[in-house]
């Protein structure tokens, strides 16, 4: 237990790196925002000045939930039902003081999710979600995993800076197209793309 | 060697009024203000690091909290700053909020709402304007309404933003603007 503490202190302290990415499907979503509407938002990142920025434009409530680096702080080898993974992120998730919104913003946050958790997870999101509504995630799908959830700014022309440490966890979870649309199923994945690194930008929209 | 009339003279004159000084004496030095020496400078009024307060707190004038506050805070027409060591658990309602230290409670900030980088907020806060700094921690939902923004920028036509929408001068990042 406490090398498993000793690791997260040093991954939490490790130097950040970062990359550029491209980010077409929440640059395609966004302009199709119009700006006498209200909407909802929900980011489980990070608060970043960005997005809050970015945000502002929109007659809006944000929301903003900074769970990421809490869900990677959870000790995986907790295995009773009590202090289970599952129950402890369930915790943190609390959807009944959030209003329903029209985008969820999930930056690097599935993969650091259990499997048997993401169907629980989608089906407590899709509840939250407007009708059209839709979640935007980047997923890896490499075998390298930051030690924890990476950390996003949206930059001036339009892509984004992604920031995530030198560490990386042992035993990624790393999920696939076929898996996801499995495990999601409540949301449908509209869009799928690519991206130069090696990770994924996903749509999921609820019909 | 002591001049004992001196003295008396001197003593004489010292107990008269400014007005009572008999031609040829020495002046009395002229007090240049009516105030108590000790009054403070005016500004902002201030809780110090080492107050801790609870209940609710209100007034007419800007506020500065270095210190512990626990209740509900209005200051409806003014502005409130919580400084670096302020610790407050409380529901605000000022003009503009400006948090350097950390806060548990909603904020409703009538024209703006500033998180400084050493900001801790967890709450929510309903505002037309909120600036976030780099470095700054918040936790909970805002409200924003570009609408707002821009009837309360109206009325003072000599502040022109270069974008209504931007977050205002305050912002200490100005190279990020919209993707």
């Amino acid at each position: 237990m406490l090398r498993n503490l000793q690791r997260d202190e040093a991954s939490f302290n490790a130097p950040l790196r970062s990359e550029i990415l491209s980010c077409g499907l929440f640059r395609a979503f966004a302009a199709g925002l119009k700006s006498e509407s209200k909407y909802g938002f929900l980011d489980f990142g990070p608060a970043d000045a960005s997005i809050v920025d970015y945000f502002s434009q929109f007659h809006c409530r944000l929301t903003l939930w900074d769970i990421s680096s809490q869900v990677s702080k959870i000790r995986i080898d907790d295995d009773d039902e009590e202090n289970s993974e599952k129950t402890k992120i369930g915790s943190m998730l609390d959807f009944d003081s959030s209003p329903e919104c029209d985008l969820v913003l999930c930056w690097d946050l599935l993969n650091y999710l259990q499997q048997d958790f993401l169907g629980e997870f989608a089906r407590q999101l899709y509840e939250h979600i407007n009708p059209g509504g839709v979640v935007h995630a980047f997923i890896a799908s490499g075998q390298q995993l930051p030690m924890e959830p990476a950390s996003y700014t949206l930059l001036s022309d339009g892509r984004m800076q992604r920031f995530f440490t030198n560490t990386t966890r042992p035993n990624p979870r790393v999920y696939f197209q076929q898996q996801l649309q499995r495990v999601l199923s409540p949301l449908v994945i509209e869009k799928a793309v690519l991206l130069r690194n090696g990770m994924q930008e996903y749509l999921f929209r609820r019909r | 060697m002591l001049d004992m009339n001196q003295i008396k003279k001197n003593v004489s004159n010292w107990s008269k009024t400014e007005n009572e000084v008999t031609p040829g004496s020495t002046p009395v030095r002229k007090q240049e203000t009516t105030q108590p020496i000790h009054q403070p400078a005016k500004g902002p009024a201030t809780i110090g690091a080492s107050i801790r307060f609870k209940g609710e707190l209100s007034g007419e004038e800007d506020f500065i909290i270095q210190g512990v506050v626990e209740g509900r805070i209005t200051l409806t027409n003014n502005n409130l700053t919580i400084g670096n060591t302020g610790r407050i658990k409380a529901d605000i309602i000022a003009r503009t909020i400006i948090v350097e230290g950390e806060l548990l409670g909603d904020l409703m900030g009538e024209e703006k709402v500033i998180i400084r980088k050493t900001g801790r907020v967890r709450g929510n806060i309903v505002s037309p304007r909120v600036t976030l700094e780099d470095g700054a921690k918040f936790k909970g939902s805002i409200e924003m309404d570009p609408q707002d923004t821009e009837a309360s920028v109206k009325p003072d036509s000599t502040n022109k933003t270069e974008n209504p929408n931007k977050s205002g001068p305050e912002n200490n990042s100005p190279d990020r603007k919209r993707a």
